[in-house]
């Protein structure tokens, strides 16, 4: 169940751009028809519910995950008893966090004491509960309603007239009826219909409780109880324009008193209220008063403008190769360095997979030299972490092999036979050497600071069957730090390899294939 | 006697008082048909009305506490209190002087005021 929290929790924050573009658009096109703004919420509520979203040059999504992949990757794994000093939770875990993130209570704890994965597990039952809390409500009013409209009276075709009713709504979702109070007077009556009818015909009461259920779910994310109100607002609306547009007789000053005479700010139920009167009544009464058709450009525009949202904010960027603009910084610097070397030692300025299959399976570098502390990249070079090179699970999204769930790996699985040798990648000093119930014997090599200084860089040789290094030997690229293997939660012999930029995954091959 | 009706309650205490005395099995039937409504919602709406002091439902009997007549002229005494003071003539002026009294209408006020005149 983490795995889903942790995925939706990832979700809401992925969606926190394309909401605050709503706003922003629903501002600025405010002299707009309304129903744009309803195509805008569409898409809030995709980007809410679709658990992957298309790739797209036009982005404008930063590519920073919400939580790091190695935290989001240790409890989809769920293991229930990874120890603090593992290597998986990172010291700049707040540097994940987007800073326009208001503090919900959450994900405000999360950043301080993200220790364990029993915090996260914690979290998702809380995640849980509230889903629940908020599924309930809509159930009980349900009931609640269905009670009170039991003795209404029909009156005219969908329509039916009710005692225990203050203002107007729609109930029902196949066959939807009206229900008006009773003691409407024949003027109000007429406005009221219309209003009621016009939900109708544009199906606005499946909307509400769409837009309802997304935040039942996502309930813990400020900004999308935010955009469930301005939705609803809209709703009204585009509503109150329909009516507006369908009969141009009407006195707009009568449509806007009807709307008064029900506006009680004492109401509270906000699932089914499509009610005549509910919200943002002045809002909507200035609405009334000023509204005329939109001019043409103002509506193109605007469909315009949904259109490059949807472009920018509902898709993430392009991740295809190296190209990626936040993470190519580091790397590019790195080959600056690097092609010289490789020139220098392959003759190949394009040193490829193969090459480094190569440089494993002579390992004429020096094994345990004492010099080790003085070799930095200007004098070393990433080699491949053993013989093989097949890579059978590539770092980034993908299907979990033994619970079969979506999820963010933070490593590259590379397949190895019995046997194999396990070589540290670069020069530097076992940080870890131990055995873990999820990573099995498991080591993590801090490296000696590279040319670049890019940060601390470790990486980390999970699932081997034996381990040949202590805590505090020195390695160098090539040393052998133990033999591949299935120990821990794996699902045949093969080298799990990942490297740490500052305490966060980043992908093994910007190091390894330069 | 203070007592609201709402419009649905006013249409089931119309039925009741056309069939009053009557079994309260007998009332199911009939809301059924004419009003759609099930039977614990019949129940409920004519339990609230004998809360109300408006009707007695004893051994599945129903009958009226207070007549349709009574529960009317009591209403529009209250309303012409409320609205024009308890004065009958600003009452009469107001109904008048929005819609023209017919002929027939005419008469059967003379009518009726000569025979207060008498009762004096």
């Amino acid at each position: 169940m983490s795995t889903v929290f942790l995925k939706i929790l990832n979700m809401s924050m992925d969606a926190i751009w394309i909401i605050l573009a709503a706003v922003v658009f629903r501002f600025v096109f405010r002299r707009a028809s309304k129903w744009v703004n309803g195509i805008l919420w569409a898409l809030v509520a995709v980007k809410l519910t679709l658990p992957f979203s298309l790739e797209s040059i036009f982005s404008l999504v930063p590519r920073t995950e919400f939580l790091p992949k190695t935290v989001y990757n240790a409890a989809a794994n769920l293991a229930p008893q990874v120890s603090a000093s593992s290597p998986l939770i990172p010291a700049g875990t707040q540097h994940a966090l987007p800073p326009l993130e208001p503090a919900s209570p959450v994900t405000g704890e999360l950043t301080s004491t993200l220790s364990a994965p029993d915090f996260i597990s914690l979290a998702a039952y809380a995640w849980l509960i509230g889903a629940t809390v908020l599924l309930c409500y809509l159930v009980i009013t349900s009931l609640h309603i269905k009670r009170r409209v039991a003795a209404a009276v029909h009156i005219e075709e969908n329509v039916y007239v009710c005692d225990d009713i203050e203002s107007p709504f729609i109930f029902g979702l196949v066959k939807p009826k009206i229900y008006i109070p009773s003691g409407l007077s024949e003027a109000n009556l007429k406005y009221v219909l219309a209003h009621e009818h016009a939900h109708i015909s544009r199906k606005d009461y499946i909307l509400k409780i769409i837009g309802y259920l997304v935040l039942a779910v996502h309930w813990f994310n400020p900004l999308v109880w935010l955009s469930y109100f301005l939705f609803c607002r809209d709703i009204e609306m585009a509503c109150d324009e329909k009516v507006l547009a369908r009969m141009h007789s009407v006195d707009r000053a009568e449509y806007s008193e009807s709307l008064l005479s029900f506006y009680s700010p004492k109401r509270k139920v906000f699932v089914f209220n499509l009610a005549f009167g509910e919200l943002g009544v002045k809002e909507r009464v200035k609405g009334i008063m000023k509204y005329k058709k939109p001019s043409s450009i103002i509506m193109v525009l605007a469909v315009a403008a949904c259109v490059i949202a949807a472009a920018c904010f509902l898709t993430k960027p392009v991740t295809a190769g190296g190209e990626d603009v936040q993470e190519v910084a580091s790397p590019s610097e790195i080959s600056e360095v690097a092609p010289e070397l490789g020139a220098a030692e392959n003759g190949n300025t394009d040193p490829g997979v193969e090459d480094w299959a190569v440089s494993a399976a002579e390992p004429d570098l020096p094994e345990g030299a004492p010099q080790d502390d003085t070799i930095t990249s200007e004098s070393a070079q990433w080699i491949w972490p053993c013989a093989n090179t097949r890579i059978t699970s590539m770092y980034g999204e993908r299907i979990h092999p033994v619970d079969n769930s979506v999820e963010w790996s933070d490593h590259i699985s590379i397949e190895a036979s019995e046997g194999d040798e396990v070589f540290a990648v670069f020069p530097g000093t076992v940080e870890t050497a131990e055995f873990d119930d999820l990573y099995g014997y498991y080591v993590v090599i801090l490296h000696n600071p590279d040319a670049n200084h890019e940060g601390e860089i470790k990486t980390f040789y999970r699932h081997l069957s034996s381990i040949s290094v202590n805590v505090g030997d020195v390695v160098s690229a090539g040393t052998t730090v133990g033999i591949a293997g299935n120990t821990g939660m794996a699902t045949g012999i093969h080298v799990s390899f990942g490297v740490l930029l500052n305490g966060e995954a980043v992908d093994p091959l910007e190091y390894l294939n330069q | 006697m203070n007592i609201e009706l709402g419009e649905v309650q006013s249409l089931f205490a119309d039925i009741i008082w056309q069939k009053e005395p009557i079994a309260s099995g007998e009332l199911v039937k009939i809301c059924e048909k004419k009003l759609n409504w099930k039977k614990p919602t019949t129940y409920t709406a004519l339990r609230k009305l004998c809360e109300k002091g408006l009707f007695r439902n004893v051994n599945g009997i129903v009958s009226a506490v207070i007549s349709r007549e009574d529960y009317y002229s009591k209403k529009s005494e209250k309303f012409v209190e409320a609205s024009f003071d308890g004065s009958l003539p600003a009452f009469i002026a107001a109904f008048a002087s929005r819609k023209r009294l017919s002929d027939e209408e005419i008469d059967e006020i003379q009518q009726m005021i000569d025979e207060f005149r008498k009762e004096k």
